[in-house]
């Protein structure tokens, strides 16, 4: 691993020491575990009383409160959580695309969720997503003892996503850290990264460029993975086009991920290295602060 | 016709290569790295149906760059055409002479054709160098006209007056006029001002006949060679049989041959080989007859006589005797003597009173055909002082005392009269004595002919006398056409224009003359040159009579570049790079 991803990524760590990581509203499944979640849950600390729902358990009736009051009301007890996070690094070269700042976020974005997880108290798994979906060297502690994450693969990470052995713990939570460019269908890769998770996040780190397509020329534009080289005549409606398709795919992931119920959350990797403003993870509830 | 005042700028043009290699070079594509392709995919099929508009707009932007750099290139060079209304009066001086027979007369009409167009020039005037200056047409004419009137430019003069020719254009063309020289030969100084020398002469090897002349029994022809190497020609002699002679003639050398022709009252027409210049490689050369004047003697003083009968027969033209003279010489006071028609009265008078001698300085008229050749220096001239000279006009003067008059009597008669003693003079011991009456009696056989000579040479005057009562003679040219000479006092003045035989009132007593173009400056070919002396385009003229182009031409450029700009903002969406 290169000692410069390895920086970006202690840059990300000494981010993330402010926050902690949560598990997100909704989560996909049931939860059991050894720490109190922030939702209601199993374990024997009370929450709260609300009404009895359709399809509630009705063990969690609670029979006093109705003689007083006529109501059906229900229990609720604090979710109780053994969590554990899967962060899952797309290394395609796509990732670190030349000139743009895509390598910096990814591996500080990385370092980041890292450090707000191990703050919650969740045991960490890293995972390389190369030719195949293989578990990182020293994922379980500060990117200092992490290896093996060079953004130098040339492929589909999505196919590899798709071909890889399901490692993930079941009701963990998994986090994807990725641009999305893949040409397999997000439903397929969202359906296999959120089965028996318990809360599913695609982050997206794209750069600039991959928003708003290069500046206008003639260009011998370069797939940094397969190697295609595609002659192109940017101009003003080109680009235009190539915005429309760029947010139309991003859109698509969007759906697919509400579809799964997982989270999708959008970086622009020369924005967040410069302020490392992790606001959409606190907005979507992924990260708080401790 | 655009005239570039500053050709040299035109050499900007040699970046036009080096903006369409920067060009080139510049819309090469570069290679760029891009996360994926795949979402130029859908741009890739619209180039696929797009791509021949967008192959042509970069040619399209590079040609509007090439053009204005052009223009740009072309505005430098400052550009001028002429002004509608600047059009000027052109004259041409033709160069005349026989020498423009040989190929720069053909040369000089193709040349002419390209300066007789409307659109350049105002108005034509041509005028006709030859010994003399002449307007070939009265006036301007337009080019069509000037363009007909070249045809009756005959070069058939023995010399070319172009000083002369071109003083009369300038004065007939005032300050305005350009002034066109087209001849054979380069200018004795520099051309400056208004006038072009257009020079269309060839060096050329030539051999001529340069001089000829017939009398009775013989004749005299001169070739030359005007040609760097010797050559042996032939000369074909046509007199009752034709006969070829052969003579050797080295590099610029002349050679002088006499004839005795078999036929002495035919003519004799000498030729040589077509060359260079076809018109002095012949001659015709008539019998010019010398009838002798008829000389009747009717002197009483012996010693006078003797005097008077030795010059006569000095003379080798008169003939002694008493039969219709011609010339009656007479010692007899004034009344007396002949009236016969067409005699002459030679009046001797010797010393009425008492004689003085004269010994000069004497007053002569020497433009008289009586005193051609006279040279009274040293001369003792007696002569009485009472007698009395009825001339009209006085030839020889002594002071105040006329020694020798003449006057035109009725009949074309003339009577001189000679104031002499022999006693007391001496001019009948010296040259001057039979000098005197050979004047006298040329004077008496001349007048006494129709013609001034019968063999002349191109551009000579020959004099012809009209028939008693008629004002016009006709003379039939070489080339068959007529003329009608008009003969005010009864001679016409025929100028010679043409070569060969010349007949003059073919019915009667009509006689003939023959003309040759005898010239040696003419036929010498060898110093024959082409090209073109001075320039009428200088800067004044440029001002004056030409716009500039170069405004007109950066505005186009401006127009382009602008053109250019609003491509490249469209195309580029306002980033120009």
């Amino acid at each position: 691993m290169l000692e410069e991803y390895r920086r970006f990524a202690m840059e990300g760590w000494a981010q993330g020491m402010r926050y902690a990581m949560q598990t997100p509203r909704g989560s996909l499944i049931g939860v059991a575990g050894g720490l109190l979640g922030k939702a209601a849950g199993s374990s024997i600390e009370f929450m709260d009383y609300r009404e009895y729902q359709p399809g509630d358990d009705l063990r969690t009736i609670d029979w006093s409160a109705f003689g007083r009051t006529d109501k059906l009301m229900v229990r609720m007890y604090r979710q109780e959580v053994c969590p554990h996070l899967d962060l899952v690094i797309d290394c395609s070269a796509s990732m670190a695309l030349e000139s743009t700042a895509k390598a910096r976020a990814t591996m500080a974005l990385a370092g980041m969720l890292a450090s707000g997880a191990l703050n919650a108290g969740y045991t960490c798994s890293l995972h390389r997503l190369a030719e195949t979906l293989s578990p990182a060297v020293g994922g379980g502690g500060s990117p200092l003892q992490w290896d093996g994450l060079d953004l130098d693969y040339a492929g589909d990470s999505g196919e590899s996503f798709m071909r890889m052995a399901a490692s993930f713990r079941p009701r963990g939570m998994r986090i994807l850290i990725s641009d999305l460019l893949w040409r397999t269908n997000p439903l397929s890769v969202l359906g296999r990264l959120a089965h028996q998770s318990l809360a599913a996040v695609v982050v997206t780190v794209q750069a600039r460029e991959d928003i708003d397509g290069p500046e206008d020329g003639e260009w011998q534009l370069a797939d940094s993975e397969t190697g295609e080289i595609q002659l192109m005549v940017v101009d003003s409606a080109s680009r235009v086009a190539y915005r429309q398709a760029a947010a139309a795919h991003r859109q698509g992931w969007h759906d697919c991920c509400r579809a799964n119920g997982a989270v999708m959350v959008e970086f622009e990797a020369e924005a967040f290295c410069r302020d490392w403003n992790a606001r959409p993870l606190l907005e979507t509830e992924v990260l708080r602060f401790c | 016709m655009p005239v570039l005042t500053l050709p040299f700028a035109l050499i900007g043009l040699i970046a036009l290569p080096a903006v369409a290699g920067i060009y080139l070079f510049r819309s090469r594509s570069k290679r760029r790295k891009v996360s994926s392709l795949m979402l130029w995919e859908i741009q890739r099929r619209s180039l696929a149906s797009g791509v021949k508009r967008q192959r042509f707009e970069v040619p399209l932007l590079l040609l509007l760059e090439l053009a204005a750099l052009a223009l740009m290139c072309l505005a430098a060079a400052n550009p001028h055409v002429l002004r509608p209304d600047a059009r000027e009066p052109l004259i041409v001086v033709l160069d005349d002479s026989f020498s423009m027979l040989a190929g720069a007369r053909a040369a000089g009409m193709k040349e002419l054709s390209l300066h007789f167009t409307d659109r350049k020039h105002e108005s034509f005037q041509l005028i006709i160098a030859g010994t003399s200056p002449r307007l070939l047409v009265p006036g301007a004419v337009g080019a069509g006209a000037a363009r007909d009137a070249l045809k009756e430019w005959t070069c058939l003069s023995p010399q070319a007056d172009i000083n002369k020719a071109i003083a009369l254009a300038g004065a007939i063309g005032g300050p305005r006029a350009k002034i066109l020289v087209v001849t054979d030969s380069p200018p004795a100084g520099e051309i400056s001002g208004r006038i072009v020398w257009l020079a269309l002469g060839q060096n050329l090897p030539n051999v001529a006949i340069v001089n000829a002349v017939r009398g009775p029994g013989r004749c005299l022809i001169e070739l030359a060679n005007f040609s760097s190497q010797s050559r042996d020609v032939a000369l074909t002699i046509n007199n009752a049989g034709a006969t070829t002679k052969t003579v050797t003639l080295e590099a610029q050398s002349t050679s002088r041959l006499t004839l005795s022709p078999a036929d002495d009252n035919a003519p004799l027409v000498a030729s040589l080989a077509d060359d260079a210049l076809a018109i002095d490689n012949s001659i015709t050369l008539l019998n010019p007859s010398q009838t002798p004047v008829r000389v009747k003697l009717d002197i009483s003083q012996a010693r006078l006589l003797e005097m008077a009968h030795k010059a006569c027969e000095a003379s080798g033209i008169a003939r002694i005797g008493d039969l219709a003279p011609d010339v009656v010489v007479t010692d007899s006071p004034p009344g007396a003597g002949a009236d016969g028609a067409g005699e002459w009265i030679v009046r001797i008078l010797s010393g009425a009173g008492e004689g003085v001698s004269y010994t000069g300085p004497f007053i002569v008229d020497h433009r008289h055909p009586l005193a051609q050749g006279l040279a009274l220096d040293g001369v003792i001239w007696g002569a009485g002082q009472a007698d009395e000279t009825a001339g009209d006009a006085g030839v020889i003067w002594a002071g105040d005392i006329p020694l020798l008059t003449e006057r035109r009597l009725a009949s074309d008669r003339r009577e001189i009269c000679l104031r002499l003693s022999l006693e007391l003079s001496n001019i009948h011991q010296s040259p001057n004595w039979p000098i005197l009456f050979h004047n006298l009696l040329s004077w008496r056989r001349q007048a006494g002919q129709r013609l001034t000579g019968v063999n002349v040479r191109l551009g000579q005057t020959v004099g012809v006398k009209a028939r008693p009562g008629q004002s016009v003679v006709r003379v039939v040219l070489p080339d068959g056409n007529a003329i009608d000479a008009p003969a005010p006092a009864g001679v016409a003045a025929i100028n010679v224009s043409q070569v060969g035989l010349h007949q003059v009132d073919q019915a009667g007593d009509g006689c003939s003359f023959a003309a040759g173009a005898l010239c040696a400056d003419e036929s010498d070919l060898s110093r024959l040159c082409g090209g073109q002396w001075g320039q009428w385009a200088d800067q004044h003229a440029l001002r004056m009579h030409y716009h500039s182009l170069a405004a007109l031409i950066v505005l186009g450029a401006a127009g382009l570049v602008t053109l250019h700009g609003f491509l490249v903002h469209r195309r580029w969406g306002g980033a120009i790079q």
